[in-house]
């Protein structure tokens, strides 16, 4: 078992780590992706360059879908509350139990089950061993970390065998933080080696790194099973921010995108997404395809960075990416084992936590004062106002930036 | 037990940062180096040709002539290979990057009875090569079968190919393949006009796109 450990940084280190990154050169040396992403078809790029009604349309239904998330959440525990001790007052036995666990499960509470323990524990041991065969799969791709970064054939050799080392000190769990800190490290390398664009591809194996960094350095000596709740806070951010900032890059680099979806036509009639882009003008059907995807992505994101519904939006990743590794890419996805893994281990999490605890405390406030209308309107302004605040201000900026 | 910190945490990944970027920039090299360095430094436009037998039983002095009666191509330069004795190299700026057409100089080097065995292109940070090739127009089967041939393959015994290509257009309609070279990277001119007619699509021109579309 883990101890739960705190990794502080002190402000004068991190402003040396946020200068060095900010430093690096931003040199576009290689930006293909893995997967075929020629553009077919063209483009309306002038889509891009301002607020279009159709982006507008989109980017509403994803901020009302958040807002409305939000607000579940700030107001989950008097729901919960009133369902499970009001409506469902006169349940008994078994059934009483399993709404609970359901409750519990989608509320981001622990989860009293032993098979739920069961299943979280393989899940950390899956998400901290995986990166050794994605690190595998690269190395007999003549690549570094992922497919992403293909490497030159004359230094492919001596990066083969550092990640084949790599992968077998994650395998054998030996001296992890040595191996998180030479991830973090390697990350900085391919910021400078490669353009910094694909860079935002390999967020989410920072995560893996978070937890490697805040293991004990005899790790190998015991099985790590559990990720405490200061880990997985970071985990959860992490992974989060990976994602809000993967969806942001899908409108920024929009030829990238649709050049995806047109060698994977399927993908364009996606019925999750087609919920936030049905009835825009179909002259701008892969326009709006991508902006759809993009805010679907900065949606799961930024809730997930947050705290919110976690276990929800972790589990649903899990269904989309298992998706999009069997069904729709293919073999070409199979590094996406690695972020399963992460999402795995996030909902099958006991340690779950959320960022919005001075919102949740006036809410307690208030319900303690027996002022519950005041208690909703508190959670439903706060839920509008964060919402509007994470969509629209990057979205307009995005429409002023020149696009590659 | 003991637990990392945050400064040794932050030395090792700095160090092994350090590491890898001088190792790169000591040893990674290319057809026309790839490196920031190396692409900054880009200025002219250049054709590379290996031609063995040239040296011995053919005179290279009908090949430098050859040459010289393409307008768009520079002064060659003679490069030996010690490990060819009979092949020789030749380096040409290109002066007039518009009017390039490898297919031009393979005919015109065919005339005097010569076929490189390699001809690469570079010394451009961003390009592509558009082969124009016919059978395209209302076919689409050939279409996938141009696409086919323009993907990447990994031989066992012979490696990848490719390795210069960042992705490729088979243009049906304006019965074209385009072939976008990686930032930074030299093309295989040979190797695409080989693969091209290896799969039924012999290019008629093959020329050089430069600026934004690239």
């Amino acid at each position: 078992m883990m101890k739960p450990v705190t990794l502080r940084f002190h402000r004068r280190q991190a402003w040396l780590c946020a200068s060095f990154v900010l430093l690096l050169p931003g040199v576009a040396l290689a930006h293909e992706r893995f997967i075929k992403h020629d553009i077919l078809h063209p483009l309306h790029r002038e889509f891009f360059r301002l607020l279009d009604p159709n982006m507008v349309n989109i980017a509403l239904r994803v901020t009302a879908v958040m807002a409305v998330m939000l607000a579940l959440w700030f107001l989950r525990d008097p729901l919960d509350n009133f369902i499970e001790n009001k409506l469902l007052l006169r349940l008994r036995g078994k059934p009483k139990q399993w709404v609970h666990l359901v409750a519990s499960f989608l509320t981001d509470k622990p989860v009293e089950h032993l098979w739920f323990k069961r299943i979280g524990e393989w899940a950390v041991i899956f998400f901290m061993r995986c990166p050794a065969l994605v690190l595998m799969f690269s190395a007999v791709n003549d690549a570094l970390v992922m497919p992403s970064y293909p490497l030159e054939p004359s230094t492919v050799s001596v990066f083969k065998y550092a990640q084949v080392i790599m992968a077998i000190g994650i395998i054998t769990q030996l001296f992890l933080p040595f191996g998180g800190a030479t991830i973090f490290g390697t990350f900085l390398y391919l910021l400078y080696a490669f353009d910094w664009k694909i860079a935002v591809d390999v967020l989410p194996v920072l995560t893996v790194a978070i937890v490697y960094v805040s293991s004990p350095w005899v790790s190998h000596l015991q099985v790590i099973t559990t990720i405490s709740k200061q880990q997985m806070r970071w985990v959860r951010v992490l992974l989060g921010f990976g994602f809000f900032a993967l969806g942001w890059m899908k409108i920024y680099n929009h030829d990238l995108t649709i050049g995806v979806a047109d060698n994977y036509p399927s993908v364009l009639d996606d019925p999750l997404i087609s919920l936030f882009h049905i009835g825009t003008n179909p002259m701008f059907k892969r326009e709006s395809w991508i902006v759809a995807f993009a805010l679907s992505e900065v949606l799961t994101g930024f809730l997930l960075m947050m705290g919110v519904f976690s276990r929800v939006w972790s589990a649903f990743m899990v269904y989309v990416f298992t998706k999009l590794m069997l069904v729709d890419f293919g073999w070409a996805e199979i590094p996406h084992l690695y972020p399963i893994g992460a999402f795995l281990a996030v909902t099958f999490s006991n340690n779950l936590s959320d960022e919005f605890y001075r919102i949740e405390k006036l809410e307690e406030y208030e319900a303690r004062r027996g002022k519950t209308g005041l208690e909703i309107l508190i959670a439903i302004v706060a839920s509008v106002v964060i919402a509007v605040a994470a969509i629209f201000p990057i979205l307009y900026v995005l429409t002023l930036v020149e696009h590659p | 037990m003991r637990f990392s910190n945050a400064k040794e945490i932050i030395a090792i990944a700095l160090v092994w940062a350090l590491v890898l970027i001088v190792y790169d920039r000591l040893f990674s090299k290319h057809l026309f180096a790839p490196t920031p360095a190396a692409v900054a430094k880009f200025t002219s436009p250049q054709v590379t040709l290996w031609m063995s037998h040239v040296g011995c039983s053919r005179g290279l002095e009908e090949v430098l002539q050859a040459i010289k009666t393409l307008p768009w191509l520079g002064e060659p330069e003679v490069v030996e290979d010690v490990s060819k004795p009979c092949g020789r190299g030749l380096m040409v700026n290109v002066g007039d990057v518009a009017k390039a057409d490898f297919m031009e100089l393979r005919h015109t080097l065919r005339n005097v009875g010569v076929v490189p065995d390699e001809v690469e292109f570079g010394g451009i940070p961003h390009f592509a090569l558009i082969a124009k090739v016919s059978q395209l127009m209302g076919c689409l089967p050939c279409v996938q079968a141009a696409r086919e041939a323009m993907t990447p393959k990994k031989d066992p015994k012979m490696g990848s190919t490719f390795k210069w290509l960042d992705s490729a257009r088979v243009g049906e309609e304006e019965q074209a393949i385009t072939a976008y070279v990686r930032y930074g990277y030299g093309a295989d001119v040979g190797e695409l006009i080989r693969t091209l007619d290896q799969a039924g699509f012999p290019p008629s021109s093959v020329r050089i796109m430069v600026g934004e579309k690239a």
